[in-house]
């Protein structure tokens, strides 16, 4: 992005030359197609679900247009506004940890002279890799009370046993702990590439005036890399409103529903008890409205930081 | 252009074979996953013979008891049986996706239903009602306990489904510690909380949301004598002063006498503690068990546990699977011989044997059955003592919600007068739709 | 920077960096522990650490349920998923960043279909799925995952294509190449990173995916995924094999990775830089 203006005009200058624009399209068509199809069909789908009064099971098999009464009773349910303070507790907790880590580990790596540097990025790595079900389970083995490893070792040095997926509190704290375990990795990886591509006169010529590696820091590394941040933290918060993967195979929404997130209600008001196709559809509508509107301002924000440059 | 002319070749050979691989890969996946329905001779005295019929199974020991003797099956009829075997979160919704199919398109040809999956999948048409065939094939039910029916079995004066294996609730407790179980309730929860030690419990709970709390709780309701609905079915008493105390007595356990974690626990984790040796007791499935606190390599207890029902009213949770045939099989003729075979008399013993648990009343005092399991007669007891759920469609709405509110209140989310007229006032919206 | 560090910073570099690898090796150490003892012994708390070594758990895994076929399937519902996602993603990609074709709007749609929930696109897509009689066939889950992996393939793609000095693109359509041509013979082999992490990264998501391939398959069509998640049963966790199921299905993706380190970040580098 640094060297994306200078680019832009090239590219611009370059299309000109390729003249035959129609051929972008060819090319895109596949892609577009695929897409439209794979997921605008199920948009579709819950958009005219989510106005219809819509049951898996029961004798009544008719589906009658009931206006919005599926997106008032989904909103004003308790259980909504539970999950809705979960899933924004959730998603900030996580990303803003992610973000002040993964930015520490990314400048250490992005030392000069560090020795293992490889070796450090190939661990790191390895979490991004896991599946959610891998990395829920195994985690839900060490936390176990009475059978696993961690309340064992905390015992050897005379801490007491800590139920922690059996308290509300504690749930939802290890549920982040575990997704910031998980996917710290792909900030660093963002923020070391972002490091990495930074020019290095300005901080040079700052060094050369005196300047202290803290001050290099905070007045000319974190400024610039600004965008790389947002892009960082664009990426993640939009994941992190979908948690639904770790909250199934930890928690299943629990102690009572202190752990339930959006994606989690809508499945669970779709597909297990309530059946209720039409609410999970409205649910469901709600939750892209929101994360689009949310995606929209950090893009423009994004946008608006690249302008500086 | 010498090298990138040879990778240009090699880049669509790669596309080209990958092509040819998706396609290959998808035809034969698609060949292999059809059910194999040749239709046989008239002559022959195996109409379905070279059939696969296919059902989802909950994975359990008393699965894999009926797969023991699946090759049996084959050669009396020809037919391949696959159970496609899944954790019991899993099954109402893959159930579900199925059963929505329509006529003869879903992947199941049988479905083992859980007790409370009977009304709503009954009431829904999914179900084919089996009178019809039961009379025409004389077959004789009456062997099997005649309460299951009403558990899991009858919707609406037709039956469903024909009972497999129940599963009673009651209370699991040490043999080798002299461990006597009090007469009522409130002198349960007294003694369990003075056997907790520091090490040692008094009670392994499952308090998880939402099956294991609302099928463990249940007994403490009905041991004190409580119910979820009045007699009419629709209104519901869960909040009233016994629903209080019996829920306010399992608080005060989970607190005070369980293991660390009860309020998470759910009945892998409990069941854990106890084939560990670190409780003195559990309010469990007293039949089922048998496999695992009697195998050596997962229990430290064998030999040292026996059940008793629940005090109070003695009155304990009880549940059944059983099978029934969804208007969306492919094959409901074989899904009909496959389960007249598994719920015959000849089949559940052979099941019992296995440490299975037992449909037929005969079996409780069959005597090479209590040689092996010397705890069936109690079993039996509990049993026959023990209440189903009440019958309305929405039975897994209801058991959920029963979850997930007795989980706010024991994790003090919510107190527990709250939480019970909360659940009271979902139960009636449920049975009055 | 150019300056050195001075030794006590170093120090606390490594520290720091040496602490958070331990604290992503522990857990996976103790998961692969817990696959070499014997069943019971994986139970076991306070750990019995002398215990020796079993592979019982794997071999309960491999011959008692039939994961052999649980892998053959993610292995060939990714390879392809992946595939298909590079052939069908690179022109786009290329496209979008050259032609800036779609402009905006197009750019917005494709980040769009990353926010979809996948709980909201699971009934409709089964309803589908139901009705073509694709249900349990591995062809459904590759299509499915050719559309995830498009929006982060392109994505990855387009950044990194933006940051490709077209030059030599130039040349070689002045020496009469078209478009097409050039792409293929110019752009993607210096393209190789980006496509190699956009490649890797699609595998592992579709290697990963849980909840789709949780509803739309039954036995045939299964995937890992799905196969250890069924190791939780009621009547007992069963945490030997499951910490083997675990350990099984990790390994090919780590591997992958570590062969394919040097292009991951390199590739990620040009395409996370929009």
């Amino acid at each position: 992005m640094v060297a994306r203006t200078a680019l832009h005009d090239k590219h611009s200058a370059a299309r000109n030359r390729i003249g035959d624009v129609d051929k972008g399209w060819r090319f895109a068509m596949p892609a577009i197609v695929t897409l439209a199809i794979v997921d605008g069909f199920p948009l579709i789908f819950a958009l005219i679900a989510s106005f219809q009064r819509y049951y898996l099971s029961g004798a009544d098999k008719s589906h009658p247009f009931v206006g919005f009464t599926n997106y008032s009773s989904f909103v004003s349910d308790p259980a909504f506004t539970n999950a809705l303070v979960n899933t924004i507790y959730i998603a900030l907790a996580v990303v803003g940890i992610e973000l002040l880590v993964g930015f520490l580990i990314a400048y250490l790596l992005a030392l000069p002279d560090l020795g293992f540097r490889g070796l450090y990025l190939s661990v790191f790595l390895i979490p991004l890799l896991l599946s959610p079900v891998v990395v829920g389970l195994t985690w839900r083995l060490i936390l176990h009370p009475d059978l696993g490893i961690l309340n064992y070792l905390l015992g050897l040095i005379s801490v007491s046993k800590v139920a922690w997926l059996g308290g509300p509190k504690t749930a939802l704290a290890s549920i982040i702990a575990v997704d910031v375990w998980h996917e710290t990795s792909l900030v660093v990886l963002i923020l070391y590439a972002g490091i990495r591509a930074l020019p290095i006169e300005p901080q040079e010529a700052a060094a050369v005036d005196g300047a202290g590696p803290v001050t290099i820091l905070l007045r000319i590394v974190l400024p610039l890399m600004r965008p790389i941040i947002l892009v960082a933290f664009l990426i993640r918060f939009i994941s992190a409103i979908k948690t639904y993967d770790l909250v199934y195979i930890m928690t299943k929404g629990g102690p009572g529903t202190s752990t339930e997130t959006l994606s989690y209600l809508i499945w669970r008001t779709g597909l297990a008890g309530p059946l209720d196709i039409g609410a999970a559809a409205a649910g469901s509508i709600l939750l892209v409205i929101v994360v689009a509107g949310l995606s929209w301002v950090l893009l423009k924000a994004t946008e608006q930081a690249e302008t500086y440059y | 252009m010498n090298i990138t002319v040879t990778y240009h070749t090699k880049l669509l050979k790669m596309a080209f074979g990958s092509m040819v691989a998706s396609v290959l890969v998808g035809c034969t996946a698609i060949g292999a996953s059809e059910p194999n329905n040749t239709s046989a001779l008239p002559a022959s005295t195996k109409p379905f013979d070279g059939a696969t019929i296919t059902m989802l199974m909950e994975e359990l020991s008393e699965t894999q008891y009926i797969q023991d003797l699946l090759p049996e099956f084959k050669s009396a009829t020809g037919i391949t049986v696959q159970f496609e075997n899944v954790p019991y979160g899993d099954m109402y919704t893959k159930l579900i996706t199925q059963l929505t199919s329509g006529d003869k398109q879903g992947a199941y040809d049988a479905v083992y239903t859980d007790f409370y999956w009977t009304g709503e999948f009954a009431r829904s048409g999914w179900i084919k009602p089996l009178d019809d065939q039961i009379a025409a094939d004389k077959v004789d039910l009456s062997g099997i306990i005649p309460a299951l029916f009403d558990i899991n079995g009858k919707v609406d004066g037709q039956i469903y489904y024909i009972p497999v294996y129940p599963y009673p609730m009651g209370i699991v407790y040490r043999t080798d510690l002299g461990i006597t179980i009090p007469k009522t309730m409130e002198e349960l929860a007294a003694y369990a909380k003075g056997l907790k030690k520091s090490d040692f419990f008094g009670v392994a709970m499952q308090g998880a949301p939402t099956d294991p709390v609302a099928m463990e709780w249940l007994n403490f309701l009905y041991a004190l004598g409580g119910d979820l609905y009045e007699k009419d079915g629709k209104t519901p008493r869960v909040n009233d002063a016994i629903g209080q105390k019996a829920l306010s007595l399992y608080i005060d356990m989970i607190d005070n006498a369980a293991q660390t974690g009860a309020a998470g626990a759910n009945l892998d984790d409990a069941s854990a503690i106890f084939a560990q040796g670190k409780s003195a007791m559990m309010v469990t499935y007293i039949t089922i068990f048998s496999g695992v606190f009697q195998d050596p390599e997962k229990s430290t207890v064998v030999d040292k546990w026996a059940v008793a029902p629940m005090p109070g009213t003695g009155v304990g949770n009880v549940g059944a699977w059983s099978f029934g045939i969804p208007t969306s099989s492919k094959n409901p003729g074989a899904a009909w011989e496959f389960i007249k075979w598994v719920t015959s008399e000849k089949v559940a013993k052979a099941r019992a044997l296995k440490g299975g648990s037992p449909a037929y009343t005969s079996f409780f005092t069959a005597p090479e059955l209590i040689a092996k399991y010397p705890n069936l007669p109690q079993a039996y007891a509990v049993l026959k003592a023990g209440k189903g759920l009440p019958l309305i469609t929405k039975q897994q709405d209801m058991v959920a919600t029963l979850g997930r509110e007795l989980s706010e209140a024991v994790t003090k989310r919510k107190t527990p007068q709250k939480a019970l007229d909360d659940l009271a006032a979902k139960l009636k919206e449920l049975a009055n739709p | 920077m150019t300056r050195r560090l001075p030794s006590l910073g170093r120090i606390a570099a490594h520290l720091i960096l040496f602490s958070t690898a331990l604290s992503i090796l522990a857990p996976l150490a103790w998961v692969v522990r817990t696959s070499l003892v014997s069943k019971k012994v994986a139970y076991l708390i306070p750990p019995d650490w002398s215990a020796p070594l079993s592979l019982s758990s794997y071999y309960v895994i491999l011959y008692d349920q039939p994961f052999i076929k649980y892998l053959w399937n993610s292995l060939s519902i990714g390879a392809v998923a992946t595939t298909l996602s590079l052939i069908v993603g690179v022109p786009a990609a290329f496209a979008m960043s050259r032609f800036n074709t779609g402009g905006s709007l197009l750019r917005i749609g494709i980040l769009g279909a990353q926010i979809l929930p996948a709980v909201a696109l699971a009934i409709p897509v089964f309803t589908v799925v139901r009705m073509l009689h694709l249900f349990d066939t591995p062809f459904t889950l590759m299509i499915v995952y050719v559309s995830f992996n498009l929006p982060y393939v392109i994505w990855i793609l387009a950044g990194f294509f933006a940051g490709l000095p077209p030059e030599v693109e130039e040349a070689a359509l002045i020496d009469g190449c078209s478009p097409a041509k050039a792409l293929i013979l110019v752009v993607i082999p210096m393209a190789q990173s980006g496509i190699v992490a956009a490649g890797v990264f699609s595998f592992v998501l579709a290697w990963n995916e849980f909840l789709f391939a949780l509803v739309l398959t039954g036995l045939q069509a299964r995937t890992l995924p799905v196969a250890v998640a069924g190791l939780i049963t009621q009547a007992g966790t069963q945490v030997g094999p499951m910490a083997a199921a675990t350990v099984l299905m990790s390994l090919p993706v780590v591997a992958l990775t570590f062969i394919s380190q040097r292009y991951l970040v390199t590739g990620l580098t040009f395409g996370s830089i929009k």
